[in-house]
């Protein structure tokens, strides 16, 4: 079993960090052109995180191809739907043997494809990944103008809304307790993230942001024991495959200071993307808590 | 008896202990904040002390024993091939160890039994040495060695990048850099427990290789008429890289250039004598990688800079030089 | 039996033998000279007697076989010095002699009173204690092999066996080498060397052992061993026999009439050095 592990663990880096500014403006020029005239039908996305949204938001048939990220029940949310359709490893040949009327692609990876795709005359649309909860509601617009489903886009975006409204009812005025999160290799988040917003919106203080750090940045552990959040987060899914970079999690001074009852494991799907499902990972990190700032 | 050529001996193994103790104090007290290690364990603050014991004591002290283990074994290789160029780091030895470690962690044995991870390094080792010796025979050419080396290296390094992109783990890519360049940041106690036994014993096999070194600067025969069994001499060398930069490199990762820079510069001192050139060269690669390691957190901290590339910007352009200043005198 | 037996040496190499069944009996101390052409297997035949090659046959020292035994006792019984006058390090020439004493100490113990004092011995034997102090690699030819010499002399074996160890000094040196070999040999030793110095070997040699394809092809004094007929058969060459103040000596006045049939005839130089003894670049 192959998987190219470099352009996921790109894609999870870069949901973690929220990519760069730059990213941001190129999918807003890229988009313009697609949302007059007939519904593509023979839509092909490359990209774990427009997958999804697509996914969510495509009327049946279509959708031609997802990356192969997207039927990975490990990364993605909705790997098995996403099991129905074809797999794209992001490669240019394959992409022009579907013959694509729309090519959905990522603004971080795969540049040169996407870039060799424009040149030979295919549609291409960029989406930079979600770095809060606006971009995601963005994000959506623009898929549903791009899909021709903008009801759909506006439903989705309600009950979103609707959700994080719900939560945020929720928090008390309580003392909020500050969580930080540790990922493999000693890697937290920063502010200005989809992490930060996440935290936060489960009723946290974030700790990357209160540091003034930015992006996915290395802590060192003894800074993090220095800082002392209340919680440390970590993400569960690679914890269990054996690996060097995954040690730092069961770091003998980690599990000595911050006991069991002060590490938080999350489910590493509903955090790669900024997606309407987003907002599981706040239900469920707010729920992973006893109680009320206690 | 030293007779002006190089520095009294015991003074020189008292120099360079006090400047290994005084390094490794500082490794203690130099992280992301200042800790004075003598008064944290009276009155410091509980992190303070936690993070003394449980993160930069293993570092200390991993950077020690790596340090001495890759020294030592530069020396003892130097002076059993009599080639100031041989080096556990460039002859491959360390990246094979890196392919035995990483082969154990991603293979799942590691997940067996702890200890997998140092014994697997230590046979990907030994399979190198063996392999180098099968390579270059009993000659010890130079240009074949530097070149079986050069080969291995690359050899392992690719199968190790292969078996890191194979694996189902995103973050295991990201840890090539590590297993090829080395760094000592975050490692535990578990790791010094991992390794240390096996870096001790590797150390006392290559140091019982002292009186054969000093009876092979004549020549095997010479040696082999004034006592020196020769096969054993080799069997300890090849056991005791195998065993300590195995275990060394499962821990720390492959750290080049320390074998070559610090015997080196230390035989002068020792009046070029290949067999008093080993305990000295010990206690230089822990001066030299305990200095490389602070460097690392002064440099840029936070940054997790790897040891290698440290070890390596200061290594290469003397590897360099040797190349040229051996040149010069061969013609 | 006390001395030097050697019943049927022989060293194969590939399909031949360059050392062919050589036996030879020196029972009491003697300066023993081996003589012969390129070739001739001499080099083999003194590695085989010091057991750093595998051969058939024994080499019995004072009633020991020296092939069987350990190579500790051995490195006290017998010293050897190659050819190849290598020191791979530059090392103090006191440090180079120093190695001599390695058999004499224990593991990590450092030289005691009595390795100083060999070492000095050797050291003034060779005239070279003025240089002790200097790198090996910084000394000329001829003193780097007194240095040599030194060493296996601060060795203090019973036996030393020395291959072509007059090449390369002037003839003082060569003729105080000599001289040494002879007090050695006066003080109840033996000495095993091997000469190219035709001259030298006839002049102060007890015995001489004369070598031609691997085979022993005469054994005796000089004077018996180095008749005008076998110099011209074996090393193609005319030799004029004479005596000074009383001894014997040969002085090669020049090729035997049918020299380059002779010498065509005379297997390929095979003996010099060993091919895993390569020099490697030193550095200072």
């Amino acid at each position: 079993m192959c998987r190219p592990a470099v352009s996921l663990l790109a894609a999870v880096l870069l949901a973690l960090s929220g990519a760069g500014a730059s990213a941001g403006e190129l999918a807003g020029v890229a988009g313009t052109s697609g949302e007059v005239g007939s519904p593509p039908l023979r839509v092909v996305s490359m990209n774990l995180c427009t997958d999804q949204l697509a996914l969510l938001l495509a009327a049946p048939g279509q959708l031609r191809a997802l990356s192969h990220l997207a039927s990975d029940e490990s990364v993605s949310v909705l790997s098995a739907r996403a099991r129905a359709l074809p797999r794209n490893h992001g490669l240019a040949e394959e992409i022009l043997r579907l013959d694509p009327d729309l090519v959905i692609a990522g603004t971080y990876t795969t540049r040169a494809t996407v870039n060799l795709l424009r040149r030979l005359g295919l549609r291409v649309a960029e989406f930079a990944p979600a770095r809060n909860f606006a971009d995601i509601r963005e994000n959506l617009t623009r898929m549903g103008a791009l899909l021709h489903r903008e009801a759909q886009a506006r439903a989705l975006t309600e009950a979103f809304d609707r959700e994080l409204a719900r939560l945020s009812a929720d928090k008390g005025g309580a003392r909020r307790p500050v969580l930080g999160s540790y990922a493999a290799n000693s890697y937290t988040t920063g502010g200005g993230t989809l992490e930060a917003e996440i935290v936060t919106a489960a009723g946290f203080r974030h700790l990357g942001t209160e540091l003034g750090l930015s992006g996915a940045t290395r802590l060192p552990l003894e800074s993090l024991i220095v800082a002392n959040p209340d919680y440390v987060m970590s993400w569960r899914r690679w914890t269990a495959t054996p690996a060097r970079s995954g040690e730092i999690l069961t770091h003998p001074a980690l599990q000595k200071w911050f006991g069991p009852e002060r590490r938080l494991w999350s489910d590493d799907r509903y955090w790669i993307c900024g997606a309407p499902f987003t907002v599981e990972a706040v239900t469920a990190l707010a729920a992973a808590v006893p109680g009320d700032g206690s | 008896m030293s007779g002006g050529r190089g520095i009294r001996f015991p003074l020189l193994v008292a120099g360079l202990a006090s400047l290994v103790a005084g390094l490794f104090f500082l490794s203690l007290a130099v992280g992301q904040v200042w800790i004075d290690p003598l008064s944290a364990f009276s009155g410091g603050s509980a992190a303070d002390r936690l993070i003394l014991a449980e993160i930069r004591l293993p570092r200390a002290l991993l950077g020690l024993m790596v340090g001495a283990i890759l020294g030592l074994s530069g020396a003892v290789l130097q002076g059993l091939l009599r080639n100031p160029l041989a080096e556990p780091g460039l002859l491959g030895v360390s990246a094979s160890a890196s392919l035995g470690a990483v082969l154990a962690i991603h293979g799942g044995l590691v997940a067996v039994h702890a200890y997998a991870l140092p014994l697997s390094a230590l046979i990907g080792a030994l399979l190198s040495v063996l392999l180098l010796q099968a390579l270059v025979g009993r000659s010890g050419e130079i240009l074949t060695l530097i070149l079986a080396g050069v080969a291995l290296t690359s050899l392992a390094g690719a199968l190790t990048s292969l078996v890191l992109n194979l694996s189902p783990n995103p973050f295991a890519a990201m840890e090539i850099v590590f297993w090829m360049l080395g760094s000592l940041t975050d490692r535990s106690m578990v790791h010094v427990g991992l390794a240390g036994p096996f870096i001790v014993v590797g150390a006392v096999l290559l140091l019982l290789t002292g009186r054969a070194l000093e009876a092979l600067s004549l020549g095997q025969e010479v040696a082999r008429s004034l006592g020196i069994r020769m096969g054993r001499t080799r069997a300890l060398a090849v056991l005791g890289t195998a065993l300590g930069v195995g275990a060394a490199t499962a821990v720390s990762g492959a750290i080049g250039f320390v074998g070559l820079i610090v015997p080196h510069l230390l035989r002068p001192l020792v009046g070029h004598r290949p067999g008093r050139l080993l305990p000295v060269s010990a206690l230089g690669g822990a001066a030299f990688l305990l200095a490389a390691d602070l460097l690392v957190r002064v440099i840029l901290p936070g940054r997790d800079l790897k040891l290698g590339v440290v070890t390596a910007i200061i290594g290469a352009p003397f590897f360099l030089w040797l190349l040229l200043s051996l040149k010069r005198r061969a013609a | 039996m006390s001395g030097l037996v050697c019943d049927r040496i022989t060293v194969p190499r590939g399909d031949r033998l360059t050392v062919d069944s050589v036996s030879f009996a020196a029972p009491r101390p003697q300066l023993i000279g081996l003589i012969g052409p390129n070739g001739a297997g001499k080099s083999t035949l003194m590695r085989a007697v010091a057991g750093l090659l595998p051969a058939s046959g024994t080499a019995v020292w004072n009633g020991e076989d020296l092939t069987a035994m350990s190579p500790a006792r051995r490195a006290r019984a017998l010293a050897f010095m190659p050819q190849e006058r290598t020191v791979h390090w530059p090392l103090a020439c006191r440090e180079v002699v120093m190695l001599a004493r390695l058999p004499y100490q224990g593991a990590f113990a450092g030289p005691s009173a009595a390795d100083r004092r060999a070492v000095a011995e050797a050291l003034a034997a060779m005239s070279v204690d003025g240089f002790a102090d200097r790198a090996f690699d910084t000394l000329s030819g001829g003193e780097q092999a007194r240095v040599l010499i030194a060493r296996m002399l601060a060795q203090d074996p019973d036996l030393l066996i020395a291959d072509e160890p007059a090449s390369g000094l002037d003839p003082a040196h060569q003729i105080a080498l000599m001289q040494v070999f002879r007090d050695i040999v006066a003080g109840g030793r033996s000495v095993l060397v091997s000469l190219h110095d035709l001259s030298l070997a006839s002049r102060w040699c007890d015995r001489l052992l004369l070598m031609d394809q691997g085979r022993l092809v005469a054994d005796g004094t000089p004077e018996e061993v180095m008749t005008a007929d076998r110099m011209a058969r074996v090393y193609g060459i005319a030799v004029r026999p004479l005596t000074i103040g009383g001894s014997f000596a040969v002085v090669p006045e020049g090729l035997a009439p049918s020299a380059s049939a002779q010498t065509s005839e005379v297997m390929p130089i095979e003996e010099e050095g060993e091919g895993n003894e390569r020099c490697l670049p030193r550095i200072a």
